[in-house]
């Protein structure tokens, strides 16, 4: 697909919009407070997985760059073990988001999109918590922070399935998308 | 990299190797005091319960894999020396690296190309979203934030720089606090 230059500066406003909203939603998880430090409930993907819908795979793989270091910025984690955490997660759940949405991206819903990245990312921090923190006491943390993921990763599927459904702006760019 | 702004990013990655590979802990301690003084003097917030809690979890789980002398035994639980240090050692290194994180991007660094201006356009447009008032309701959640979305890409085109950088960081402190985190790096071992 090629774009016409406004074109192209619209999907950067879009790129940024979506990135923007993401680091709202960190933001948002960041003051929610939590029985255990290191459980995310993963608002952060809704704009993530929204960008799936319309964006292609090289616009897709910008928008995690700017989550990831945009909340690296905001949080003030970039150069500490909590980025690496957060890059390896998204890194993981945003290659297995676009692959299971683009294989079987009809026949799954968001609910199905959002577990199968939860879980990447999880396995991915646990790898890195293993290496950098727990130890080999990490896969005794691992199922309640698989389970945990879970729960919260069904929650946040249904909610991107409704806004997906039911949203005009989203709407709208997947309009414009088609005629360009 | 001659731009004010990234003096304490400068400053910052200079001081980086001296805390990665750092292990001891009374040095460590030191260092993580140091960090959180220069936190405080730009005006930042020390955030003593998530801190606590960070060094109460990784601790606890360095735990339970037992490794040398045995401090104490709690129904059958051990308690040894060198996983309640491998512990310690983790949980305070991650503190400080966040606390050193936050010093190096406490100006906003100037991150240079096109990338760089993405990244203003994006804090542009999160400024919008926190000054939007929006909040995480449930009921009508969905139809607000179409409105917001709506609403902010009326407005594109002023990426604008609005971020509140923390108070300005001079060559010689930032230079001083430098070369105090290699002291103390150099003279672990007297420690």
């Amino acid at each position: 697909m090629s774009l016409s230059s406004s074109g192209r500066a619209v999907r950067i406003h879009e790129i940024a919009m979506l990135g923007a909203f993401a680091l709202f939603l960190a933001t948002v998880e960041y003051v929610i407070p939590k029985p255990v430090p290191f459980m995310r409930i993963g608002l952060a993907n809704l704009p993530v997985m929204i960008g799936l819908t319309f964006l292609t795979t090289r616009e897709y793989a910008l928008l995690a760059f700017l989550k990831v270091f945009g909340q690296g910025i905001i949080h003030g984690t970039l150069f500490s073990y909590v980025f690496l955490f957060s890059l390896g997660g998204s890194a993981a759940s945003v290659v297995m988001m676009l692959i299971a949405y683009r294989l079987a991206g009809r026949h799954v819903t968001f609910v199905g999109i959002a577990v199968i990245g939860a879980f990447a990312s999880n396995m991915a921090q646990l790898f890195l918590a293993r290496v950098f923190l727990f130890g080999e006491g990490a896969w005794l943390i691992a199922p309640p922070f698989l389970i945990t993921g879970l729960i919260t990763a069904v929650v946040l599927g249904l909610f991107t399935q409704q806004f997906v459904l039911s949203s005009r702006w989203l709407a709208a760019k997947q309009e414009g998308v088609r005629r360009d | 990299m001659t731009d004010r702004r990234n003096i304490p990013l400068i400053a910052g990655l200079c001081m980086l190797p001296a805390l990665v590979f750092q292990f001891d802990l009374l040095p460590l301690l030191l260092q993580l005091g140091l960090l959180i003084i220069i936190r405080l003097l730009q005006g930042g917030r020390i955030r003593v319960k998530t801190n606590l809690m960070m060094i109460v979890t990784i601790t606890a789980v360095n735990l339970l894999q037992a490794h040398g002398q045995v401090l104490y035994e709690i129904a059958g639980f051990e308690i040894t020396l060198g996983a309640l240090r491998i512990g310690l050692v983790r949980s305070l290194k991650l503190i400080a690296l966040i606390y050193l994180s936050q010093f190096m991007i406490s100006q906003r660094p100037a991150f240079p190309g096109r990338l760089g201006n993405l990244l203003s356009l994006q804090f542009s447009y999160y400024e919008g979203f926190l000054n939007s008032g929006l909040k995480v309701n449930p009921k009508q959640f969905i139809q607000r934030l179409d409105e917001l979305l709506f609403q902010l890409e009326e407005h594109r085109g002023d990426p604008g720089d609005r971020f509140q950088a923390a108070g300005s960081v001079g060559w010689i402190p930032a230079a001083a606090a430098a070369a105090a985190f290699w002291v103390i790096y150099a003279t672990a071992p007297l420690l």
